[in-house]
């Protein structure tokens, strides 16, 4: 199949691709652009850490096309951060102990991210229902949940 | 995993996806989300040549909804949407909380409600209660159009009716009638997500006056071939007061309508279990 | 004891930031400049003859630059275990016979995935079926087909034995004759997998100076570098194992894998960089799952709960080879005998060969489907005793200054103290039983133990960890270790070591790790030694360095040595704070004053240092570790009577970790393996039809979710302690509390419905037909 040119919007820039159309946006992300954050853990839709933010809402990249991603705001985990100044939810993640493997991580935290950005303050059983799709093996989720549970209250 | 390589279309009205499909046939899929189809590509279950996007046609994502015709659905209207959706919250609300349980919140915001009929799995969350609300389906083609129903669409595992040149372009429910109400209960297969091991929804239409049930319509999923109402035991219940024996005794004649693949004897249990509990939330919500 | 500023305290991670800015690289995400992917072809039966491999079309096919089959090879075994007695049996590509749907048989690189899997489908191989076998007592049967000759040193007339564990003590048919009670149960634990998030990959690249690249996720790199080198025939310095980041490995990424040496070879073929990287289908069907056993135990006790007797028979089905099965019975026979103490003891395991593909460690290697044995049984003996599961467990409980079987002693044993304080801070004997005189409810809550005790490092090559600690003039310090950071938290602890002995902070240090061309030699990440092995090597390198630091600072400073602090990169003499000397003045004056010396700190460690060998797998033999972590866990659950779902609603692990060189991290370890024992107790299960995995996705095999996390309360035993200048004894943390877990979930789950289930995982049906036989529903 040819190549066809296409515009992402990756973090607020324009980047230019030549991509086939079955290649996943996933696979442009970690193989065009170098922006390796977003993981393959299945491959199927089941585990979350292929999840980026599209116009703010967390998507699976995994199952989406590159050519149908142009024209809106992707965000990655790359993004995240301004400058050297991490976001409350990185830096609250690394602080309680939120990380083991961290395959998980950039997912779970922009899934995160999207859900304070609609609901500032959710309880807990709304953060919890919000990453079912977000698999961690490492952590039982407790940390992840007090570290999201401190970024929403804003405590450091 | 790579999703075997394809030709891409993306058609500006539904007029030039039909014609494609009129051309490419049996080689060409729709693509509407793609939760489902790039999954099943990636296990080599179909290899389509060609896919056609309906992402480039305007105004397939609305809901619409007046108090004659209904709601009406629009193929690249996603879970979320129905999640979230004032109406379908208020008037619908066991079609959205169905909704709110299917997939994740990722594949709920990519996944559409048309999608996922299509997919045709038994197991499907929404199937259930779009059966008791006797939803339609729209179908077109290049020369003409058919509406049918949605117990007539689901035929196998991952069968459908759906003639390889159609596109569904609308869901169809229509408005339920005063004092009724449905309700939706499920369990999961193992841990808090994924496939519903059963999945049962409940429509009662009573008597304004008497304790008595006017209408009775029983959907269940996940346990037989495709999803199916349970018509034996609706007419248990149809025209009786619903009393503790009558809503165990529909119960029990639900679970033995069932024919399911694996789990037998505990899908029949919780088949049981599930409709008593839908039937006395769905009476609960009238009173 | 003085105040510690690192070690104890809850430190974050080293590689925080990397992992929450996505900067890490795990071996999926490196690239090299003319890359190739690698796919492996698999066998489709589960045990066949090769007659013919075709490889001729997939060569000719545009875009694929080396293919590779069993010929290409220097047919050089490998396996999990390699010693005399048991030597290596399986070969990196099938040679002339399959044992597994999934084994490997050929394996092409080309330039796009999409080329090299066309060219695996135009690869002709010729299969010769042979009658195949998949349950393990069915293979020990004498009409079995013989997958492999049973072991010569095997006695008994079974067939497909890979091997055999026996041991024991006193008389047990004396035993039983004098008991007042005597219990037979049969207890099952199903297969199921490791589910690490990071999918098997390896990066291999051949370089032009005859040096084998490879990244590779794994749990240690030394043990790589042995195995790729022996197989492929290369010198051990000639293999180059470096670090990568990995995604999760619980056990199942330790030995060598087919495609770690198919991607090597290739890569030598190609004279390029070649990367293969598995799916998650290709996980679930090939990959090496956890060890299934089963469990017959018979126990006999005194009227008061006492232990008399035990006779234990653990049946392993390790797959198509030996995998780590003969491991996986000699450790079930530490896991019956390390918690209670036992009169009199039979054991016998065996490992038996089935068509099925080979199994690995995984978390907790036996036992977890050991203790879910012995722990149910002991809760089954308490109540026909009439005695309180705590007051039995108490009676039988391991002591410290007790010397086990083999003549290890149990160096700060503080089991009798876990089961108290557990018991206590979940108010267990108030709750237990509630439900025997409660009406019925449709909810019901149960409360249940479970005991275990794991080993704290052992011997097994490489043997040894070492470290450099290396000053540098602007004051900050290379901490260069062999370690592997698997998620564990590794890096962290050593750094906080460095930190404590050389009173410098922790962003003062860089880590230098996990590669075997440049780091120290380190036991690796799968043997439970990291804290206690690598740490000490780690100490004892860091505090060298501090000694020669006191040299110079002492010179310059005209003090005693003794007399010095540091703190904050700094030398001080103690009560004089105005005569101090900073780390980069001392370095500078060391290389003016000491002929160049930079002062570069060396340490090593190992662990039993007098002891010249692991013990015997077949008879116990020989001593086996220097420290036993020993923990009681409680699990409270909500039984729905009417679907016989079980939710796990609290979890309370006491634990004797020695001493946390960091509560954080040991936290995170306890969370992670309440939710693998959750899974393990109530969902998980990979499914198998004739040798075919029938479970091939996330979607089948269920892990739990963020809905299903658990309240996890933790109570800190304390039983030893860091002090400067002395080797520290501490206790593992990463394997130990899934099993304790398990067994605590069933005997809640007994304690909530009165159906004991004797079969993991606990399913709802199986609770649902237990009430029914009982008549209570």
């Amino acid at each position: 199949m040819k190549k066809q040119l296409i515009m992402l919007r990756v973090n607020g820039e324009s980047c230019e691709l030549a991509v086939e159309p079955q290649r996943t946006l996933l696979e442009a992300l970690r193989e065009d652009l170098g922006l390796t954050g977003a993981k393959e853990a299945c491959g199927t839709g089941e585990c979350g850490a292929c999840t980026v933010l599209i116009d703010g809402k967390p998507i699976l990249s995994c199952l989406t096309l590159a050519i149908e991603a142009q024209g809106k705001e992707i965000a990655t985990i790359e993004g995240l951060a301004q400058g050297s100044e991490l976001h409350p939810l990185q830096k609250a993640f690394i602080q309680y102990g939120a990380i083991q493997c961290a395959y998980c991580t950039s997912g779970m935290i922009l899934n995160a991210k999207s859900i304070l950005d609609e609901n500032p303050k959710p309880t807990r059983e709304e953060i919890l229902k919000g990453l079912e799709g977000n698999l961690c093996r490492c952590t039982g989720y407790n940390k992840i949940l007090e570290a999201i549970m401190a970024a929403s209250t804003g405590k450091d | 995993m790579r999703i075997p390589k394809f030709e891409y279309f993306r058609p500006s009205s539904i007029e030039e996806g039909c014609s494609l499909l009129y051309k490419h046939k049996a080689e060409a899929k729709i693509l509407a989300g793609g939760t489902d189809l790039f999954v099943k590509m990636k296990k080599k279950e179909i290899l389509p040549k060609v896919i056609i996007s309906l992402k480039g046609i305007q105004k397939l994502d609305r809901i619409e909804w007046d108090d004659r015709g209904g709601l009406k659905i629009g193929p690249l209207v996603t879970h979320e949407a129905l999640v979230s959706h004032p109406i379908v919250r208020e008037k619908f609300d066991f079609l959205s909380e169905a909704c709110f349980k299917i997939g994740t919140r990722q594949v709920r915001n990519m996944g559409t409600l048309v999608g996922n009929l299509c997919n045709a799995s038994p197991s499907s969350d929404a199937s259930a209660p779009l059966l008791v609300l006797e939803a339609n389906l729209k179908l077109v083609h290049l020369y003409g159009e058919r509406v049918i129903s949605l117990e007539d669409f689901f035929v196998g595992p991952f069968q459908n009716v759906l003639d390889p040149q159609e596109i569904v372009v609308e869901v169809q429910i229509p408005n339920p009638p005063r004092f009724s109400a449905g309700s939706y209960e499920y369990i999961h297969k193992a841990s808090s997500v994924g496939e519903s091991l059963v999945g049962a929804a409940v429509f009662l239409r009573m008597d304004p006056k008497e304790a008595t049930c006017r209408e009775a319509r029983i959907g269940l999923s996940s346990v037989a071939p495709t999803p199916i109402r349970a018509k034996a035991a609706e007419r248990v219940l149809k025209e009786k007061k619903l009393g503790e024996k009558i809503i165990r005794e529909a119960a029990q004649v639900a679970s033995d309508e069932i024919q399911p693949r694996s789990r037998p004897w505990y899908r029949r249990e919780m088949t049981k279990v599930l409709v008593e509990r839908a039937i006395l939330q769905a009476m609960e919500k009238i009173r | 004891m003085e105040e510690l500023s690192f070690v104890g305290k809850r430190v974050p991670r080293k590689d925080g930031t990397e992992k929450a800015t996505g900067k890490a690289l795990y071996t999926v995400d490196m690239v090299l400049p003319g890359m190739l992917w690698g796919k492996i072809l698999r066998s489709p039966y589960p045990h066949a003859k090769i007659l013919r491999i075709d490889t001729s079309r997939a060569e000719r096919l545009p875009g694929v630059k080396a293919v590779l089959t069993g010929k290409d090879t220097l047919g050089i075994k490998h396996g999990f275990v390699e010693t005399p007695r048991y030597a290596p049996d399986q070969y990196p590509l099938a040679m002339d016979r399959v044992r597994y749907i999934g084994e490997e048989v050929a394996a092409v690189a080309a330039i796009d995935e999409y080329v090299a899997e066309e060219a695996l489908n135009l690869i002709q191989v010729d299969y010769e079926e042979l009658p195949a076998v998949f349950d393990p007592e069915e293979a020990m049967k004498p009409e079995a087909p013989e997958i492999h000759p049973s072991h010569p040193k095997v006695k008994e007339p079974y067939k497909n034995i890979g091997g055999k564990t026996e041991s024991g003590w006193g008389n047990v048919e004396k035993g039983f004759a004098e008991s007042f009670l005597v219990r037979e149960d049969r207890f099952d634990g199903q297969l199921r997998t490791h589910c690490y998030m990071e999918p098997q990959a390896t990066l291999a690249s051949f370089d032009f100076s005859g040096k084998l690249n490879v990244w590779t996720s794994s749990q240690g790199p030394f043990i790589k570098r042995a195995k790729l080198a022996t197989t492929l025939g290369l010198p051990f310095s000639n293999v180059r194992v470096l670090k990568a980041y990995v995604g999760g490995a619980y056990g199942g990424k330790v030995d060598l894998f087919s495609h770690e040496f198919c991607a090597s070879l290739l890569s030598i073929k190609a004279q390029r960089p070649v990367k293969i990287v598995c799916t998650r289908e290709e996980v679930f069907e090939a990959a090496r799952h956890g060890q299934p056993i089963f469990v017959e135990l018979k126990t006999g006790v005194k009227k008061d709960g006492t232990l008399v007797a035990q006779q234990v028979r653990v049946i392993n089905n390790s797959g198509g080879y030996r995998g780590s099965g003969v491991v996986v019975i000699f450790l079930c026979w530490g896991f019956v005998m390390l918690c209670y103490r036992i009169p009199n003891l039979k054991y016998e395991g065996y490992s038996v060969y089935t068509n099925n593909p080979v199994r690995a460690p995984q978390r907790g290697h036996g036992a977890p489907n050991l203790r879910f044995a012995v722990e149910s049984q002991m809760d089954m003996i308490a109540e026909e005793l009439g005695i309180d599961p705590v007051e039995i467990r108490l009676k039988n409980a391991r002591q410290k200054g007790d010397i086990l079987p083999n003549q290890d002693p149990v160096r700060n044993c503080g089991l009798v103290e876990c089961i108290e304080k557990v018991a206590g801070t979940t108010q267990f004997k108030e709750k237990y039983g509630r439900n025997r005189s409660l009406p019925k409810g449709k909810i019901r809550k149960g409360i249940g133990m479970g005991v275990s005790s794991y080993f704290s490092g052992s011997l097994i090559y490489p043997n040894a960890s070492a470290a450099i600690v290396k000053l540098n003039d602007d004051g900050t310090v290379s901490l260069i270790t062999g370690t592997l950071d698997i998620g564990q938290g590794a890096e962290t602890i050593l750094s906080q070591i460095v930190a404590e002995e050389l009173g410098v902070s922790m962003e003062d240090i860089r880590v230098v790790a996990a590669d075997t061309e440049t780091t120290p030699v380190d036991i690796g990440s799968w043997i439970s030694g990291g804290a206690y092995v690598s740490g000490n090597a780690v100490k004892l390198a860091a505090s060298d360095a501090r000694r020669q630091l006191f040299e110079v600072a002492a010179q310059e400073l005209e003090a005693n040595p003794e007399d010095l602090v540091v703190k904050n990169r700094e030398i001080s003499v103690k009560d004089s704070p105005g005569r101090s000397i900073s780390f980069t003045q001392a370095v500078a004056a060391s290389i003016a004053k000491r002929r160049g010396n930079p002062i570069i700190g060396q340490g090593h460690y190992r662990t039993m240092k007098d002891v010249p060998a692991h013990p015997s797998l077949a008879t116990t033999k020989g001593r086996w570790s220097d420290n036993y972590a020993f923990d009681a866990q409680v699990a409270e659950v909500e039984v729905d009577m009417e679907t016989g779902q079980v939710k796990l609603v609290k979890a309370t692990t006491a634990h004797d970790c020695g001493f946390p060189i960091n509560p954080l991290i040991v936290e995170g370890q306890i969370d992670g393996q309440v939710s693998m024992a959750q899974g393990h107790a109530l969902w998980e299960e990979v499914l198998m039809e004739k040798g075919e995995t029938l479970t091939t996705s996330f979607l089948d095999y269920k892990i739990p979710c963020a809905k299903d996390m658990v309240e996890s309360y933790y109570v800190d035993i304390i039983t030893e302690r860091y002090e400067k200048d002395i080797p520290y004894h501490t206790k593992e943390v990463g394997e130990g509390y899934v099993s304790g877990m398990v067994a605590a979930i069933a005997n809640a789950v007994y304690d909530a419905t009165g159906v004991r289930v004797k079969t993991l995982p606990i399913l709802p049906e199986k609770i649902l037909l237990g009430l029914r036989k009982k008549g209570d529903s």
